[in-house]
């Protein structure tokens, strides 16, 4: 009898696994990075992170040019000055991250599992100001793509390493992978239409980056902005686009987007920030 | 293209749906259409800019222009709801 229980246990438990796809977050992660390698095999894995800059020769020369007086460097410095700032408490940045941050931006995003959501830097900066009783910075630019963009300079040449361990990851994984390959909006297009099943070709006068990299860089300067802004600034705008209502900065569904963008960029270099036309 | 498509049918749908009942019952319908679509996460964009212009129409009196707009918004929600249920399976095509 114990047994016979034990086992219609088993099978009630093994059930979901069965009709659930099966690939893993890694197998995704794989396939994902095969796809960009066939469809542009001249283009090195290690490229990816330059966003449309790496597809050719020419798009190559205007980023060597921009990185000649790289616009994020005011970023930079004004994200140093609010580092080494105070707070009213005597306390500051520092105290919450170290002193070495060297390795902040590559911890991020990553899944809490106590929480059960997914912590962002943009999403740790505030919660630090806030926890010392200071007025958190708005969510996509100013101030927060300030010391984003200096967290991430500092953080620079380490790699995107984030991987889904627990079952509650793995949701927060699935999430964001659904939601880029969901379409939306008027147009009825998904991220993945344009930013994979069409990048590397032009819409209206813009060339289409892969998705593979797009988290490297950011924040980024934009100089369409003329002004950085944030990896969900761009989600944002991107959603507007196709004319869906964005969700808002810092939401779960663009928390779960980042946290699948990173996954399908593994081992490519943190190169923030950057800049893009 | 797909969209073109979607315009058609969504101009197509809109001389089905009713024309009765008067304005305030139009938006009354795009409001609840527009709360059902954020409700799966599908919203579209000028949903509520729309119903904005509906409203303006039925305040100037253009009863007729004010219900076509709500409609948009109506039809517009039934397509989103589409999307939230295909979007349950969506993945890679590679
Ligand atoms: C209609 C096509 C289209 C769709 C759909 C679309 N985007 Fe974009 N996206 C663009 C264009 C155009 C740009 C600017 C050129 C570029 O870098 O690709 C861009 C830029 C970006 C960038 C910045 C790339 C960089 O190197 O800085 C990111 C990140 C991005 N999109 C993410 C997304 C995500 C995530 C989605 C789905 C929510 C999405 N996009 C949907 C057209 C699209």
């Amino acid at each position: 009898m114990k047994k016979l229980i034990s086992s219609v246990a088993l099978l009630i438990i093994a059930l979901p696994f069965v009709t659930v796809q099966a690939s893993t977050p890694a197998e995704d992660t794989e396939a994902f990075r095969s796809y960009f390698k066939k469809a542009v095999p001249d283009v090195k894995f290690e490229d990816f992170q330059n966003g449309v800059y790496a597809l050719d020769a020419d798009s190559r020369e205007q980023w060597i040019e921009i990185e000649e007086f790289p616009p994020y460097e005011l970023a930079i410095d004004k994200g140093t000055e609010l580092w080494e700032k105070p707070f009213k408490n005597g306390k500051s940045f520092a105290s919450c991250f170290g002193e070495d941050i060297s390795g902040t931006r590559a911890k991020y995003p990553y899944h809490d599992e106590a929480q059960d959501t997914i912590v962002t830097l943009e999403g740790d900066i505030n919660k630090c100001l806030t926890d010392n009783g200071e007025k958190p910075y708005k969510w996509k630019k100013g101030n927060i793509a300030a010391v984003s963009a200096y967290i991430a300079y500092e953080g620079r040449g380490k790699k995107v390493d984030v991987h889904p361990k627990t079952d509650k990851a793995k949701a927060w994984y699935d999430k964001g992978k659904k939601f880029f390959y969901a379409k939306r909006g008027q147009l009825n297009l998904a991220c993945a239409d344009c930013h994979v099943y069409n990048f590397n070709r032009k819409v209206r006068s813009e060339l289409l980056s892969p998705a593979l990299g797009h988290p490297t860089h950011f924040p980024v300067f934009r100089t369409k902005w003329g002004e950085m802004g944030t990896l969900h600034r761009r989600y944002g705008g991107c959603n507007k686009n196709i004319r869906a209502k964005p969700f808002k900065a810092q939401s779960d569904e663009y928390k779960a987007l980042e946290y699948f963008q990173a996954v399908m960029s593994n081992g490519l270099e943190l190169n923030g920030p950057g800049a893009r036309k | 293209m797909k969209f073109k498509f979607l315009l058609a049918s969504l101009v197509l749908g809109l001389s089905s749906t009713a024309m009765a009942g008067g304005a305030q019952d139009a938006i009354d319908a795009a409001k609840k259409a527009q709360k059902e679509a954020a409700a799966v996460g599908m919203e579209w964009r000028d949903m509520g800019k729309t119903i904005k212009k509906a409203e303006e129409a039925a305040k100037d009196g253009k009863e007729k222009k004010a219900i076509k707009l709500a409609n948009i918004v109506v039809m517009q929600s039934k397509e989103s709801l589409k999307q939230a249920e295909l979007a349950k399976t969506a993945g890679p095509r590679f």
